[in-house]
Parts: structure tokens; sequence; C-alpha cells
């Protein structure tokens, strides 16, 4: 047991931290989207750290690889993901939470530059925030 | 020597930290109002399963747990694009992505 090897620990122990606090933040966070910007930036970068650690942790090279490319995979991968489940969500009716400030995709819907292709029969949220579908 | 070994019950104790805390997007999984909320919960549980795949690659010093995370990764991405899909069909998919909008069976959304 070489010193050298608890350098792995820190970037391991910081993933599975930042891990545990998006889980936090998807229980707690009042809003789809707002879940979804924790769970998205935070788990990207703890599941990045722990492959990290990984990485670090093999000496060898075909091992290490895999590693770094499922680093690079989740990097690419998980903002499309979120960004594709975002508009999913907005979409479908899901409801902002109360404090939100900025809603732009509404402002260009009303105004007829973005057509959403599932929002016919439910009415634009700024005009009947009640009056939206139930959420799926 | 094709890995530096770190003692397996601090490993064993990460993974039992790790498992916990995917406790809590289990949680919103169980209650979230929208299936929305439900893909974000099931993505960020895979993510945990990933750490876990990957600690178990710590531990046992096999590299195909390595593999097994690749492939979670990509499970995962395909999984929740193709929920979104489920929620929100792109236009692109519309039978008449014409002028007007797209005018068709809209999705079972």
């Amino acid at each position: 047991m070489e010193p050298l090897a608890y350098l792995t620990l820190v970037p391991l122990v910081g993933g599975i931290l930042l891990l545990t606090i998006a889980g936090l933040g998807v229980l707690r966070m009042p809003d789809v989207f707002l879940r979804m910007q924790a769970a998205s930036k935070a788990s990207s970068l703890g599941a990045a750290l722990v492959l990290a650690a990984v990485a670090l942790h093999y000496h060898s090279v075909g091992d290490s690889s895999h590693a770094i490319a499922a680093i690079v995979l989740l990097f690419i991968t998980i903002p499309v993901s979120t960004h594709l489940l975002a508009r999913a969500a907005y979409l479908t009716g899901v409801p902002l939470w109360k404090g939100t400030v900025q809603d732009e995709l509404a402002a260009a819907i009303r105004s007829g530059e973005y057509v959403p292709p599932v929002s016919e029969e439910s009415p634009p949220p700024e005009q009947a925030p009640q009056g939206r579908r139930p959420p799926l | 020597m094709t890995h530096t070994p770190l003692p397996e019950p601090l490993l064993e104790a990460l993974m039992v930290f790790v498992a916990a805390g995917a406790l809590l997007p289990l949680a919103r999984l169980v209650k979230g109002p929208s299936l929305a909320d439900r893909a974000v919960a099931f993505d960020l549980i895979a993510m945990a399963v990933l750490a876990l795949a990957c600690l178990e690659a710590m531990r046992s010093g096999r590299g195909v747990f390595l593999d097994a995370a690749v492939v979670l990764a990509i499970l995962t991405f395909v999984a929740t694009v193709a929920i979104a899909q489920f929620l929100a069909p792109a236009r692109s998919l519309a039978p008449t992505p014409g002028r007007s909008g797209p005018d068709g069976p809209r999705g079972g959304a």
C-alpha cells in the first residue's frame, strides 16, 4: 500500500459527494427544470470525477482509456439529453415554479416565432396557467 | 501490478454511501408528479449505478466493470432521449411539417 494510492481518493470522494448533492437537489428542488439543472450539472461532474479516479487507479492504458472514453461520452450526452427532456417537459405543460422570473419560450410561442408540435390542445402557458394539461 | 490497491473496506464503505445516496432520487422517482421528474430521477440513479460499477472495478481490479460503466452511460442517454421523444416528438417526426405548423396525429403524450 503505497501512499500515492490515496491520491485517487480525492476525485473519488469528491465525485461521490457531488452525486449525493445531485440526489439531494433532485429531491428538494421545487420544479422539474430546477431539478434538472441540479441533476445534470452535479451528476455529470460527479460521475466524471469518479471515472477519473478509476483512470488514475489503473496503470494500464487499456483500462484507463475506457474510463476516459466514458467521461467524454458523459460530457457529450448529458447536456443533450437534459435539453431534450427540458423541452419535452415544457411542451407537455409541466408547471413552472411560482418564483420563475423569466419564460422566454412562452414569449416566442405567443409571437409565433416557435410553433410547438404538440401544444395545440393545451393553451399557451401565459394565458391560462391553471388550465394547462395536468402533467403526465 | 496493474493497479494501485486501495483498502477494500474503504471502497465498500464508499459503495454503501453511493447506494444510500441513490435513495434520494429514488424518492423522487416514486413521488415525482410528472414523467419528466421521473426521467430525471432515473437518470441520476443510473449515474449512481455507474459510480458503483467504477467502485467495483477498483475493488475487484477487473476492467470489465468499466465496460459496464460505458454501456450504462450510453443506455442512459438512449433511454432519456426515448422518454423525451415520447413526451414531445420532434418536428421532423410530424407527418406534415408544412409552413402552417405540423398537423397530424399528436404524439401520445
